[in-house]
């Protein structure tokens, strides 16, 4: 209990002595949930810029111009005359595509054909691409719905058995955990909990650096047992984070109104073997690192490699099978999982048994590995 | 051989930083092996290319060879797998909660038979939108799959009334909107994430590591020798230092994009004039971290702000989210990025096979980054080198 006190003591010394570290442990926890949701803040892409290129000059052709224009995703910039110019204000990147209506499109109509519009979307945006052809779609949809039940109608159907000739089957689709489609909802989160893990990575590999690189000036003569050493630098660690899950989970939530569907209780006791883990592994792998900042440069890229092996962004079932089971080593994995689990979908603790029994596997293997390396260090002298 | 060496001017000052890369175990890391992995790393995660067959379940609740067709239909779409098929709501909605399915499709009862008598039954699809790039495909596939059945099912029924087929075609649909992608012809979101992210990793590793070769001359106070052996121009010292790091890395600019286009990415535009984007993006950030360091005179302060200005980049650069859609103070930060400028200048000359002369703007801002801090650098860092004060500062 003496030998825990000291390395305690030992180790919140090296913290708070250094305007570095403390940044790391302090600044970023504050500074990154303030500025990474900035570009997220509108949430949904709205009017997006488009030119339409007119050949039909109607009155349905402009009913249809005003009803793209009318949807929320899309807005109808520029209406030119010729394709090639609609062309140019899109290589400058004024627009984000073309909708070409040709110049038959009223008589085809009204000949009782199919009259094509043509789209160009914009593919190397994704979710400007998806938004443009959704909208279009579903607004080209509507008017040709109206033209249909009126052909049925007059064809002598009622209103009713028009509608459902029409569309004999309607799909009604409903997104779950985040209806709006809020992109800032979907991604930060996540992110929050990956910066949980990075700075802990970072930090104390930084702790580790600096002694290594200049003495360690706090370091007591009096050698302590490896289990003692390393269980009293993780409760230096654990209740400085447990203040940043509230902070974050607890209060930032609150003031982004993003999905609370877990109590705080409920995430606390499911991210407790995730700090642990975090930290023990951080511990195991601070003595890699010789200078102070070698664990900023090491470990700085990869924060994404690890956001994108979570499995949230890019889905579970098209990452490579061997990458996806290295990927279940790292804390933040089954970590970020079992969160948005627990805090978007509502799931029963029950569900994520699977990534807290994981995490405490992990838990364990690298408090093991961690006080390995404690004794070693201790041989070393 | 060694006499042979100059012992002051720029070659001096170059085998100077040559042999330092090749005494720092970190040097050698973030310069030669941290790069090739990360390239790996993302070539290898997006190797399935497209996305297929997403797990989704199905309720059939009317056991009609309409609903068994549907269900056929469904697990035949590309982006589709019907995982299996479940015996109450619960058991869906336990599917999606676990993870074991983006998408949970319902079959209502007497579905078949009120199809028939025209009371357009509602077949209910639930998403998870948790998992937002899944959720869009399955939507997206399961639509497609609804829609072809009933335009199937209408064109037969009204053939069946004596109708012309292209006609009964027309009735289907009056207007039909032909979605063209002319500039990405492959529409690969794969594309897209892995020309983008892997300049994002690469500007980290340019950033961090010029931050170290200029900050450790001030750390380790070693800054006068450095100076020294440049003759005593600042000029010399700061460019010859740098020539070996800018190779290295326009080396890996290099292979990065002759590997991304060898995974598929198309290739539309100007080549050489990409070239010289990505070296231009490498020079940027090289100028940014010397101005970096002439700012602080402190190494790891001058570290920390170079890694939240690089980590926070993937953000800001309007590839997640589209710049458009971000607010106008998200946007200016965005815009204080060269990574922004040089992927406006690579979707351009790469996806939309834009003239050169478009991608001009952005070329032209990574030469303002390079000459506006880089003078700024040139101006100050002279300054930090002869002076004691701001030696073996940690």
């Amino acid at each position: 209990m003496k030998n825990f006190m000291k390395e305690w003591k030992a180790e919140a010394l090296r913290i708070i002595k250094d305007p570095g570290v403390l940044l790391l442990f302090f600044g970023v926890q504050i500074i990154y949930p303030l500025v990474y949701p900035l570009p997220y803040r509108n949430d949904v892409l709205r009017d997006i810029p488009i030119a339409v290129v007119d050949q039909d000059r109607t009155a349905l052709s402009r009913q249809l111009v005003r009803m793209v224009d009318a949807t929320e995703a899309v807005t109808t910039a520029h209406i030119f005359s010729s394709f090639e110019e609609a062309r140019n204000a899109f290589m400058q990147r004024k627009i984000s595509g073309i909708l070409l209506i040709p110049k038959d499109f009223n008589l085809k109509i009204h000949q009782g054909r199919t009259s094509p519009l043509a789209l160009y979307c914009d593919g190397s945006y994704f979710l400007a691409y998806r938004e443009v052809a959704m909208a279009v779609q579903k607004a080209a949809g509507t008017l040709s719905a109206g033209i249909e039940v009126r052909r049925l109608t007059a064809g002598g159907m009622t209103q009713t058995q028009a509608m459902a000739a029409r569309d004999p089957q309607p799909l009604l689709t409903y997104f779950l955990f985040n209806p709006a489609g809020g992109y800032s909802a979907y991604i930060v989160p996540a992110v929050l909990v990956l910066i949980l893990h990075q700075t802990l990575l970072i930090g104390i590999g930084m702790v580790g650096g600096t002694q290594k690189e200049f003495g360690d000036t706090t370091s007591q003569t009096q050698k302590s047992s490896a289990i003692s050493r390393t269980l009293g630098r993780i409760f230096v660690y654990l209740p400085l984070y447990g203040l940043h899950i509230i902070w974050f989970f607890g209060i930032l939530f609150r003031i982004y109104r993003y999905p609370q569907r877990a109590d705080l209780g409920e995430l606390f006791f499911f991210l407790l073997p995730f700090l642990i883990a975090t930290i023990c592994l951080a511990l195991s792998l601070r003595h890699l690192f010789k200078e102070r900042v070698s664990a900023m440069m090491a470990l700085l890229f990869t924060s994404i490699p690890i956001l994108f092996l979570s499995g949230f962004s890019w889905p579970v079932e098209a990452i490579p099978e061997p990458l996806y089971s290295l990927a279940q080593c790292l804390p933040a994995t089954p970590g970020i999982a079992g969160f948005l689990k627990l805090n978007h979908m509502g799931a029963d603790f029950s569900t994520v048994a699977p990534e807290f029994f994981q995490l405490w596997g992990q838990a364990l293997a690298y408090f093991i590995l961690a006080c390995l390396i404690a004794k070693q260090e201790n041989q070393q002298g | 051989m060694k006499s042979s060496l100059p012992r002051t001017g720029f070659l001096a000052v170059m085998f100077r930083e040559i042999g330092r890369i090749a005494r720092n175990r970190l040097l050698i890391m973030v310069l030669f092996i941290l790069p090739p992995l990360a390239f790996l790393f993302i070539a290898w995660f997006f190797s399935e290319g497209v996305l297929r067959n997403l797990p989704m379940v199905v309720l059939d609740q009317d056991h009609s060879a309409l609903s068994r067709e549907i269900t056929r239909a469904m697990d035949a779409s590309p982006g589709i797998r019907i995982d299996h098929v479940v015996n109450h709501v619960e058991e869906g909605r336990e599917a999606l909660l676990s993870g074991e399915a983006y998408g949970f499709l319902i079959l209502p009862k007497n579905m078949e038979k009120d199809i028939w008598q025209g009371l357009a039954p509602r077949t209910i699809l639930y998403v998870n939108n948790t998992y937002m790039i899944s959720a869009s495909m399955i939507m997206k596939d399961a639509t497609m799959v609804m829609q072809s059945l009933s335009a199937d099912r209408q064109i037969r029924q009204q053939m069946f009334h004596g109708a012309m087929s292209e006609a009964a075609m027309a009735q289907a649909s009056p207007i039909r909107v032909d979605v063209h992608v002319p500039f990405n012809p492959y529409a690969n979101y794969f594309y897209f994430l892995a020309a983008t992210l892997l300049p994002t990793l690469l500007h980290m590793f340019v950033i961090t590591s010029a931050i170290y070769a200029f900050g450790s001359e001030l750390a380790h106070s070693t800054a006068s020798q450095w100076l020294k052996t440049a003759g005593g121009r600042p000029w010399i010292a700061i460019t010859a230092k740098m020539a070996p790091y800018t190779l290295v890395f326009c080396l890996w600019g290099l292979l990065m994009n002759a590997s991304l286009f060898r995974i598929g990415v198309p290739m539309e535009g100007n080549a050489p004039f990409i070239r010289m984007g990505t070296s231009s993006m490498i020079l940027a950030y090289q100028c940014i971290a010397l101005f970096l360091v002439a700012l602080c005179a402190n190494l790891r302060l001058a570290l920390n702000l170079a890694a939240f200005y690089a980590s926070t980049a993937f953000a800001f650069v309007g590839v997640t989210f589209p710049a458009m859609g971000m607010p106008t103070i998200a946007r200016i930060w965005g815009d204080l990025l060269p990574l922004t400028h040089y992927l406006r200048l690579f979707v351009d000359q790469t996806l939309r096979g834009a003239p050169v002369e478009a991608s001009m703007d952005a070329f032209g801002c990574l030469w303002l980054f390079i000459l506006l801090a880089g003078g700024t650098g040139f101006f100050l860092m002279p300054r930090r080198m002869i002076d004691p004060d701001c030696w073996g500062r940690t």
